[in-house]
């Protein structure tokens, strides 16, 4: 019997509600951003967002799904790992729902749902994903019963870094794009921290050292080149390994730094030279989305997760490796 | 008052109908366990259609928040409810 799920993301600056069945046909995809203007995210204040923007953004899915609230069979939520503030005030919508519905309720990781949404919506089987946004900066790859993460940030999210960068250079949030945009004029390559250690990273350092010299008066275009240039390479090394461990022969990219047309280059390079297959979902389902919540949340469902609603208590810290993935046990595919 | 003394505040809010107000308490009652850090207890209970939350501060500006909180998660419920009662 095909079920529908309704999935809501808020773990940081977006909140989204997606509408997705059992056959993995998106029946919406609906969401609205936060935007701080100058600075980054206050968690407060991304929340309160989150509250105001709820009810259009619920109603907007369904007509876009062109269902009402009385076919949704489940709801499901990020549960974690994001912003205290945001992740209560999604979950508090989600058991509203579910109670008045009288539906089960589902919290799901973040980061797993942005790996199953990719390759639900690529056709990937098994890959080595690269995971990069403002909040998150993983390795991850399946193996015995959960998704493993292979590397890591030891600090702050390589978006995060591209963003603070951005921040105290004087470019407006979302710092990523500014930078990409002016590092392509870039001509020069300048020396920055390259930190990797063992499979994890580094990235506090080298914003700090790429922002004094921007204080010193090197040209932004080349810090910016540069910048990226770094941090991309140790992404990559990271990435290869894992690849080059696992023999996996598939490598995706998601996250909102997948945007970044550099890093898809960098990455598809190493892949091709492993002879893996390199995926990009779009751009709608690589940010954060409800569909891939929807989508990951039928998945537990259908392999027999349940919870309580005791049980939907935020978890801010909640890592990919604490998720057991039966859906993925007996078979390598979906 | 001061922000250095305790500070309290009780609220009771009417709903319509019991099965919302029952919809409502079931999506905060999770909510009653705050973080160390706010400072705060919590206790969220029903009454007929009437929503009743107590909460025991440290000082005002714990209280303040509290509250701000609490009415953001019972103002996003109700949305919900209100979208499923059509």
């Amino acid at each position: 019997m095909t079920m529908i799920c309704l999935g809501m993301e808020g773990t940081a600056h977006t909140f989204g509600v997606g509408i997705v069945d059992t056959e993995g046909n998106i029946l919406a995809n609906v969401s609205r951003t936060y935007d701080p203007g100058m600075g980054g995210i206050h968690p407060r204040e991304a929340a309160q967002a989150h509250a105001k923007n709820a009810r259009a953004v619920v109603v907007g899915a369904l007509e876009e799904a062109g269902i009402s609230l009385g076919d949704v069979d489940l709801v499901a939520f990020s549960q974690g790992p994001g912003l205290g503030p945001c992740l209560r005030t999604v979950a508090t919508a989600a058991r509203a729902l579910s109670a008045w519905l009288g539906v089960p309720i589902l919290g799901v990781n973040h980061c797993v749902a942005h790996v199953e949404i990719g390759r639900l919506s690529e056709g990937a089987e098994d890959p080595v994903t690269l995971y990069v946004s403002g909040g998150n900066t993983q390795v991850i790859a399946f193996d015995a019963g959960r998704y493993r993460i292979f590397g890591e940030t030891l600090d702050i999210p390589v978006g995060n870094c591209l963003d603070v960068f951005a921040r105290e250079v004087g470019l407006p949030h979302p710092g990523g794009p500014k930078v990409e945009q002016l590092a392509r004029d870039g001509k020069q390559y300048i020396e920055l921290p390259y930190s990797v250690k063992g499979m994890d990273l580094s990235f506090s350092g080298l914003v700090t050292e790429a922002v004094r010299k921007y204080r010193e008066g090197v040209k932004l275009e080349d810090l910016c080149y540069s910048l990226q240039e770094t941090a991309f390479a140790a992404l990559v090394e990271v990435t290869e390994r894992a690849v080059a461990h696992t023999e996996k022969k598939e490598v995706m990219l998601t996250g909102g730094v997948a945007a970044n047309r550099r890093l898809r280059e960098m990455l598809g390079l190493m892949a091709e030279e492993h002879g893996a297959e390199f995926f990009v979902p779009p751009m709608s389902l690589c940010a954060d989305n409800g569909a891939m919540i929807a989508w990951t949340g039928l998945l537990a469902y259908r392999h027999g997760v349940r919870q309580k609603l005791e049980e939907t208590v935020v978890r801010q810290r909640w890592r990919t490796d604490e998720v057991e993935i039966p859906w993925r046990r007996s078979s390598p595919c979906r | 008052m001061t922000s250095a003394e305790r500070a309290s505040a009780v609220l009771e809010l009417a709903f319509p109908d019991v099965r919302r107000a029952e919809a409502v308490h079931k999506s905060i009652k999770q909510e009653e366990v705050l973080p160390k850090s706010t400072r705060c207890r919590a206790k969220v209970a029903m009454r007929k259609n009437l929503l009743c939350l107590e909460i025991d501060a440290e000082d005002t500006v714990a209280l303040r928040a509290a509250v701000n909180s609490f009415l953001r998660w019972i103002t996003v419920a109700r949305d919900m409810v209100e979208i499923g009662s059509g």
